[in-house]
């Protein structure tokens, strides 16, 4: 049965709330007074949705509506707001409520939006369980050198990666800072040939070469490829480009003094750090990242 | 000189600069956007700002570009004789100024406020 938790510090509204979602049927109803009663309730057994007031002590809806969002994203928040508290409904809205539904309404409107953001997160719920099946997976992307596809390729790529549990929150972050860094030198250095150091001495140039290049031949044809492999125990990327490579250990090491003033080698820098083999071919433009999940003492970490 | 980000919000408190970028830096913004550095760096070198603060509190993290950026307007303050802090800066943010050995280029303070203080103090 779908359960119900309804939080409101009176215990009249809670009756009233409780008692419209009862009777619209096959709704199990939870109470709670406040917000950090919430929390002790969702910590022991996550209800379906939370239905949770505005003004409360303790803990108040806004503040509820985000540590829900944080700490079980899967558990949808709906918000009732009293009369003149529309810019509330936004914020939490902002912070990650699902919905909200005017106290006034309650009648009109709280079973078919309770109803509604139960149908959207039960698809949730199951798609996340699914993707949680997968063992193995590998797909391959080709892109022209269009800046608006590369953010959502790298979601969709820590997505992945989370998917087979090889990637926490803090993990999935550095894997993006590192899938970033390597795109971003398939674009500019591979496949637009623009050099770093143009950029020391003259940062207009660089930035008016760069647009330049993104209109001409053979620059503006060429493509990145993008292969990706996932399983239980590790995640490889490998980026290629069509440019004409170069050599990487010729790189210099930003991290020593005498580099440090010098705009190149940082972002091969994050991509060392953050990942645990990261390997050039010989021309240099091909480079494969990988991330590794260790088993010890039969508990999955991942490495840093 | 170009920063080649979309969103960075620039203040003044008195002749400190203040500088927040938006949102999530990334490697992979576009190019062609304003050049907030070069209005910084004009205020700088005509005196108007002595100091800059830069606010990481909307950014989640950042890459190699937030690096430079940060390189090169540590260098137009560093040029008038000025002082660059930053704040709020995040768990990953730090992590990756560490990395990169910038972590004890500039100050790094919990909150603008103090980051102004200690400015203010200077």
């Amino acid at each position: 049965m779908t359960t119900v938790l309804v939080v409101d510090d009176s215990a009249v509204d809670r009756s009233l709330v409780g008692g419209l979602l009862e009777k619209a049927g096959n709704l199990k109803v939870e109470y709670a007074g406040n917000g950090l009663e919430a929390l002790a309730v969702i910590e022991r057994l996550p209800p379906d949705v939370v239905i949770t007031d505005l003004m409360m002590p303790e803990m108040d809806g806004l503040e509820l509506v985000a540590k829900v969002r944080a700490k079980f994203p899967l558990v949808p928040t709906i918000l009732m707001t009293s009369k003149g508290s529309e810019e509330i409904a936004v914020q939490a809205l902002q912070a990650g409520a699902a919905s909200y539904v005017p106290k006034r309404k309650l009648a009109l409107q709280l079973v078919d939006t309770t109803h509604k953001v139960l149908s959207v997160s039960g698809r949730q719920r199951s798609h996340s369980r699914l993707m949680g099946c997968i063992v193995r997976s590998e797909v391959t992307f080709v892109l022209g050198n269009d800046y608006t596809l590369f953010r959502p390729l790298v979601t969709y790529l820590q997505e992945a990666a989370t998917q087979v549990g090889l990637a926490d929150a803090a993990e999935r972050t550095r894997l993006g800072v590192a899938l970033e860094e390597a795109l971003a030198n398939a674009l500019y250095h591979g496949n637009l040939e623009v050099a770093s150091n143009l950029k020391e001495e003259d940062d207009a140039a660089y930035y008016a070469l760069v647009e330049e290049r993104c209109r001409q031949l053979p620059y503006c044809d060429r493509r990145i490829h993008i292969e990706a492999k996932f399983s239980r125990d590790e995640a490889s990327f490998t980026i290629r480009d069509e440019g004409t490579g170069f050599d990487p250990s010729n790189l210099p090491d930003p991290t020593d003094p005498a580099n440090l003033e010098k705009v190149s080698g940082r972002g091969i820098l994050l991509m060392r750090t953050f990942m645990d083999d990261v390997a050039f071919s010989n021309i240099g433009n091909t480079v494969t990242l990988v991330k590794r999940c260790l088993l010890s003492g039969g508990v999955r970490s991942c490495s840093a | 000189m170009k920063s080649g980000f979309t969103r960075i919000d620039t203040t003044h408190e008195g002749t400190v600069g203040v500088v927040q970028p938006r949102g999530t830096v990334s490697s992979l913004v576009r190019e062609d956007d304003p050049p907030h550095w070069d209005e910084l760096a004009g205020q700088l070198n005509e005196g108007r700002l002595r100091s800059v603060v830069v606010d990481f509190g909307d950014v989640p993290y950042f890459g190699a570009r937030m690096l430079e950026a940060l390189r090169v307007l540590g260098h137009h303050v560093q040029n008038v004789g000025g002082e660059m802090v930053l704040c709020n800066v995040s768990d990953m943010a730090r992590e990756v100024l560490r990395v990169s050995r910038f972590d004890s280029r500039w100050s790094i303070y919990g909150s603008r406020e103090e980051a102004l203080q200690r400015l203010s103090r200077a």
